[in-house]
């Protein structure tokens, strides 16, 4: 019953009355916190996770070499590679290492590399990725790596599945 | 009589010019303050910081389907909304804006017609305003229509008494229904000196009168859609607001011209006072429905009759027993 009476005396609707419109009048004076969005942007932390990217050595080669482990830890299974073997060509002459190799023999004829695996095609549908970093923990190569991109918009949903090419340059 | 024709044309073209300009304009300051007040930008993207927008307003509506519904009452659907716009742009009329000028030797009051009962034009008229309001929501045939003119109807009619009582006491200080009249006698002390209660419940009072946040029952969104102008669109939909914002303009200037001293004021020019006064007045309106939320229906009827009315009567007979001690 106190409370009703409180709520209903003159004095203190009044006071809450002017509280809010002092609220109003200090947030009136306070600088807006909007960004314009696309010609404003905001800083991104440092450790942001974007989606993923594939690393390159300095002479352009892939980092990766396809030890499927992050396709097996990708939890919303967003990575797809295809293994393949580094091709050296017919004319390639074996060094004493790879002659060595034991595993070499149980290749298939006219096949000349030495086991060293690499991806033929590595394809990330970043429609299913959820940019958790898994990945990138995994990777005993430094291969793959978090970028700071998180802007895509695709027209089919084919286009969401990077390749190689693209995963490179983001 | 040639010279007086003239200038009273003049007077009238500035006059409704200035008067939809302000309320085109008053929605961009009306989305720019409550930006602010939300710790937004508001519109950004039409000119520089969205100065443009009411413009760009005004072509999409222009282009926009004009429907009307099925089973509406064709002429008075498209009646309403006149009804409404046509009133608040009449009121101006009576409402001094500046001090008289001398052109030729010709001495020009800046005000369309110095009518000698200009608070009884200026209530009688924006109360005229409810019948678009009323028929518009009967019209169009939907139940959303129907509520929020009922609502609209009801609130208008328990606020009008209150509104019309507040300004009792300043045509007694004034001893004159005149506004230029009311105005020239503000010369010394403004009446919100002597009449701060009835400055506020006419605040108010008005507030309510015009349907807006926090009394806005007759549109509230979140419970009736739009409330009478549910089923209006395109030109239709924008007289409602030309309506509405004129009448934040018109209740603006009643209060300067009543409570604020009108054009009095030194240094500037009589003109650019009265503007100041509006704008003023205006933000203040503007600031009160960015800050409270709308009332339930019943607590807006006891605020009406309970607070209000008793408040207003109160103020009348305490003016009076001062004005006879004081014994002017």
């Amino acid at each position: 019953m106190d409370t009703k009476k409180e709520e209903n005396s003159l004095i203190l609707i009044t006071k809450n009355l002017l509280i809010g419109l002092k609220t109003t009048l200090t947030t009136f004076f306070q600088k807006p916190v909007t960004f314009q969005y696309p010609r404003e942007r905001l800083k991104l932390a440092e450790r942001f996770r974007g989606v993923p990217k594939l690393n390159i050595n300095k002479d352009n080669s892939l980092r990766c070499v396809a030890c499927m482990l992050c396709q097996t830890v990708c939890p919303s299974e967003a990575i797809k590679i295809k293994l393949g073997y580094v091709d050296y060509g017919n004319k390639h002459e074996l060094t004493e290492r790879q002659k060595q190799n034991k595993s070499l023999e149980k290749l298939e004829n006219n096949i000349y590399n030495d086991g060293r695996r690499h991806p033929e095609t590595f394809e990330i549908d970043l429609l299913r990725c959820i940019c958790c970093g898994y990945c990138e923990e995994i990777c005993p190569e430094e291969a793959i790596s978090m970028s700071d991109k998180f802007e895509f918009g695709f027209y089919t949903r084919d286009e969401g599945v990077f390749g190689i090419d693209k995963l490179i340059k983001l | 009589m040639i010279f007086w024709l003239i200038t009273t044309l003049i007077k009238i073209l500035i006059v409704f010019g200035v008067l939809l300009l302000s309320a085109a304009y008053l929605t961009l300051l009306e989305r720019k303050v409550a930006a602010r007040i939300q710790n937004r930008l508001g519109p950004m993207e039409a000119g520089f910081h969205g100065y443009l927008q009411p413009i760009a307003d005004g072509i999409k509506l222009f282009f926009k389907e004009d429907i009307i519904p099925a089973d509406a009452n064709k002429l008075l659907f498209i009646l309403a909304p006149i009804i409404v716009v046509i009133p608040v742009l009449t009121t101006f009329a009576v409402i001094p804006f500046g001090a008289p000028i001398k052109i030729f030797g010709h001495i020009v009051p800046l005000q369309i017609t110095n009518v000698n009962i200009g608070i009884l034009f200026v209530l009688a008229l924006s109360s005229l305003g409810i019948y678009g309001v009323v028929i518009g929501g009967w019209a169009s045939n939907s139940k959303y229509s129907l509520l929020g003119a009922i609502r609209t109807a009801a609130q208008m009619i328990s606020y009008e008494l209150s509104l019309v009582l507040s300004i009792i006491g300043v045509i007694m200080i004034a001893g004159n229904l005149s506004l230029a009249q009311i105005v020239s006698s503000q010369a010394h002390m403004w009446f919100i000196v002597y009449q701060p209660i009835g400055f506020l419940i006419y605040l108010i009072a008005s507030t309510a009168e015009m349907n807006r946040v926090p009394f806005d029952l007759g549109e509230a969104e979140g419970e009736i859609v739009a409330g009478f102008h549910t089923e209006y669109s395109s030109m239709k939909f924008a007289f409602y607001f030309i309506g509405e914002y004129g009448q934040i303009v018109i209740n603006s200037a009643i209060i300067t011209t009543l409570f604020l001293g009108g054009w009095e004021g030194p240094f500037l020019p009589s003109v650019l006072w009265f503007v100041i006064k509006v704008f003023l007045v205006i933000l203040i309106y503007l600031w009160f429905r960015w800050t409270y939320p709308r009332l339930r229906y019943d607590e807006l009827m006891d605020l009406g009759w309970k607070i209000l009315l008793p408040l207003s009567l109160a103020n009348i007979v305490v003016t009076g027993f001062i004005m006879i001690l004081l014994g002017k």
